[in-house]
């Protein structure tokens, strides 16, 4: 029967078109910034290896730009935005809560902890270089103990798990703002790492957070069936003889891993990991096997032109990335509500 | 062998017991109907077949205690039909019924070829072909039971509990239900355990009733044993007549006291 079949698969028509838009709108971006560098100049430097096409004519200076400094940041918008939103999805999964984004356990404030501290502890010599790294452990820790917490309160149920994450997520904004407050001449930077920011330099911070956001990408996909099942509630899903609990526990530690990655690089970018999957849902539809595929593909391709508007906006300035992603998701995503009601 | 024992089954939910010193066999192929008032515990009964409450005493199907299979190898054997199931609204029929194969799929697995015949097999054997693509919000309550049932027999389990799988439907599709849940229960060989509240129609599909009342069964048997006007009012407190149907069954019919129809008759008319 072909509605059960199609119930089943992965839908691949939606993925190719949206993993090809990906691939347009980073070209695209590749050729957008002060330094003028064409299109065609973008084609021949990518592609100049092949046979038939002519080397390049891209000055020294013009090639570093493209190679050090455009493609980089762009494969990182990428990875973060797919990661944000993939995360995002997962959590919505595992929670039943279409509230819920990536953040919801205590990573942003535990990150935001990490990276305070770390700016903060300038003065006495800790290597700016760590920062993506204290914050990435913070992510880390501040999940870690909200699991810990919600299994010390007995069950492991979402909701649990959910107000411990509220009661971790206060203390760690807590001490926070604390250690903020006592370094004031560091103010500005560490609300400029919270409002969400992409910079690189060269190919470092990609290498550093790819390893992270694969694996937790591949487990979080490989969960996609499950995610559906999980849909029906805990006792159900244990009556269908799936675990639950398990399947909780291993898709946060992965979305955390992933999510925990994307914020030491890219700040704390909201409402990606909210409105992607969303705005995929109501266009898609219900399941998450189509749901997670696609929301990591668009996700990819909405930070990629986010940031894209971050960096030519106000030229030679940058727009923090999370006013851009709000700026613009909000309306878009009002649009995609306004008009798919009836799938609600 | 898929025959169902409880022996001294005590359950305990939050400090209350719920169910206690419960003895009850189910023998395979057979369906029985746990009847008792709103509370008694019959929902918990449900559970403790599906081994989803901690459970005092023991509880085995084809002599092997549910508590010692794996989750997924109890999901192969018994299907639950819950009293307030989750319907994610914007899940379409064909997704839901296919999530009845859960049991079967590895845990990185999918579906094969198999699995979506058998969904598709559940779907036409309760005839929802027509509604395959229909969201589950979009069903009324006759077809929403029906897609339960089709879950519950893509699981292809030996064992079928059901909790009040007639509560909300009107008398035509009380009816289509227990009917389609008889004809399954012989087409496929299953053992049936159902919470029923109404007591004509438990009467009339099953073949033992069960009272449970008070966390305790305490009455089974075939049904002009169990249902007796003495029993029923003393543990539903209400008055019923029970009259033969003309053809060897029976009929429980609750009757108003005609005093208190006189008393109420008096308030309303002052």
């Amino acid at each position: 029967m072909r509605a059960v079949a199609a119930s089943s698969r992965l839908r691949i028509g939606p993925l190719v078109g949206s993993i090809g838009v990906l691939l347009v709108v980073a070209a695209a971006a590749t050729t957008l910034g002060p330094a003028d560098i064409s299109p065609r100049q973008v084609a021949q430097e990518v592609f100049g290896s092949f046979p038939f096409v002519d080397a390049s004519d891209l000055s020294n200076q013009g090639r570093a730009i493209l190679w050090q400094l455009r493609i980089p940041r762009v494969v990182l918008g990428a990875l973060v935005g797919g990661m944000l939103a993939l995360a995002g999805g997962a959590y919505q999964g595992v929670f039943r809560n279409p509230l819920a984004d990536p953040y919801l356990l205590g990573v942003a404030a535990g990150a935001g902890l990490g990276a305070t501290v770390a700016i903060g502890a300038r003065s006495a010599g800790f290597p700016q270089a760590l920062v993506p790294l204290a914050a990435f452990a913070g992510a880390v820790l501040a999940v870690g103990v909200t699991y810990a917490l919600g299994r010390t309160i007995g069950d492991r149920t979402a909701t649990t798990l959910i107000l411990a994450g509220v009661a971790v997520a206060s203390f760690f904004t807590a001490i926070q703002t604390y250690v903020q407050q006592r370094n004031t001449e560091t103010l500005r930077e560490v609300y400029a790492w919270i409002l969400g920011r992409l910079s690189t330099t060269g190919w470092r911070e990609v290498v550093s957070v790819l390893p992270y956001m694969v694996v937790s990408a591949v487990v979080i996909l490989l969960h996609r069936r499950l995610l559906d099942v999980l849909a029906l509630g805990d006792e159900e899903a244990e009556s269908l003889g799936v675990r639950a609990g398990r399947v909780r526990l291993i898709v946060v530690a992965a979305a955390t891993l992933g999510t925990a990655a994307a914020v030491a690089v890219g700040g704390l970018i909201g409402f990606v990991g909210i409105i992607v999957p969303h705005a995929i849902r109501l266009m898609a539809g219900w399941s998450y096997r189509v749901v997670l595929p696609l929301s990591l593909v668009f996700g990819a391709s909405f930070m990629v032109i986010a940031d894209v508007a971050a960096r030519t906006v106000v030229a030679p300035a940058e727009l923090p990335i999370g006013v851009v992603t709000a700026f613009f998701g909000a309306p878009f995503f009002m649009l995609v509500l306004r008009t798919s009601r009836e799938a609600l | 062998m898929t025959s169902i024992r409880l022996e001294g089954v005590g359950v305990e939910l939050g400090g209350r017991q719920v169910l206690s010193g419960v003895d009850l066999t189910v023998e395979s192929g057979e369906w029985v109907a746990l009847i008792g008032p709103n509370g008694a515990g019959k929902t918990t009964l449900l559970r403790s077949i599906a081994n989803s409450v901690p459970v005092s005493g023991q509880v085995t199907i084809g002599g092997r205690p549910v508590t010692s299979v794996t989750r997924r190898e109890l999901a192969r054997l018994v299907a639950t039909v819950p009293q307030r199931p989750a319907l994610p609204p914007t899940m379409t029929v064909a997704g839901y019924v296919l999530l009845g194969r859960a049991p079967h799929i590895s845990y990185f697995g999918f579906e094969r070829s198999g699995d979506v015949e058998a969904a598709a097999d559940a779907i036409r054997a309760l005839d929802l072909s027509g509604l395959a693509e229909r969201p589950l919000g979009q069903l009324s309550g006759g077809e929403q039971q029906r897609v339960l049932l089709a879950r519950a027999l893509a699981q292809n389990t030996r064992v079928l509990l059901l909790d009040e799988p007639i509560a909300s439907l009107d008398v035509g599709h009380q009816q289509l239900v227990l009917e389609l849940v008889e004809s399954l229960r012989r087409s496929r060989r299953l053992t049936v355990v159902a919470a029923l509240h109404d007591l004509t129609l438990a009467a009339q599909f099953c073949d033992r009733l069960a009272l449970v009342a008070g966390g305790r069964v305490v009455a089974e048997g075939a049904a002009d044993a169990v249902l007796t006007e003495s029993a029923i009012r003393q543990h539903y407190g209400a008055d019923v007549r029970i009259l033969d149907d003309g053809t060897g069954g029976i009929v429980v019919i609750p009757v108003r006291d005609s005093d208190q129809r006189a008393d109420r008759g008096t308030i309303a008319g002052t």
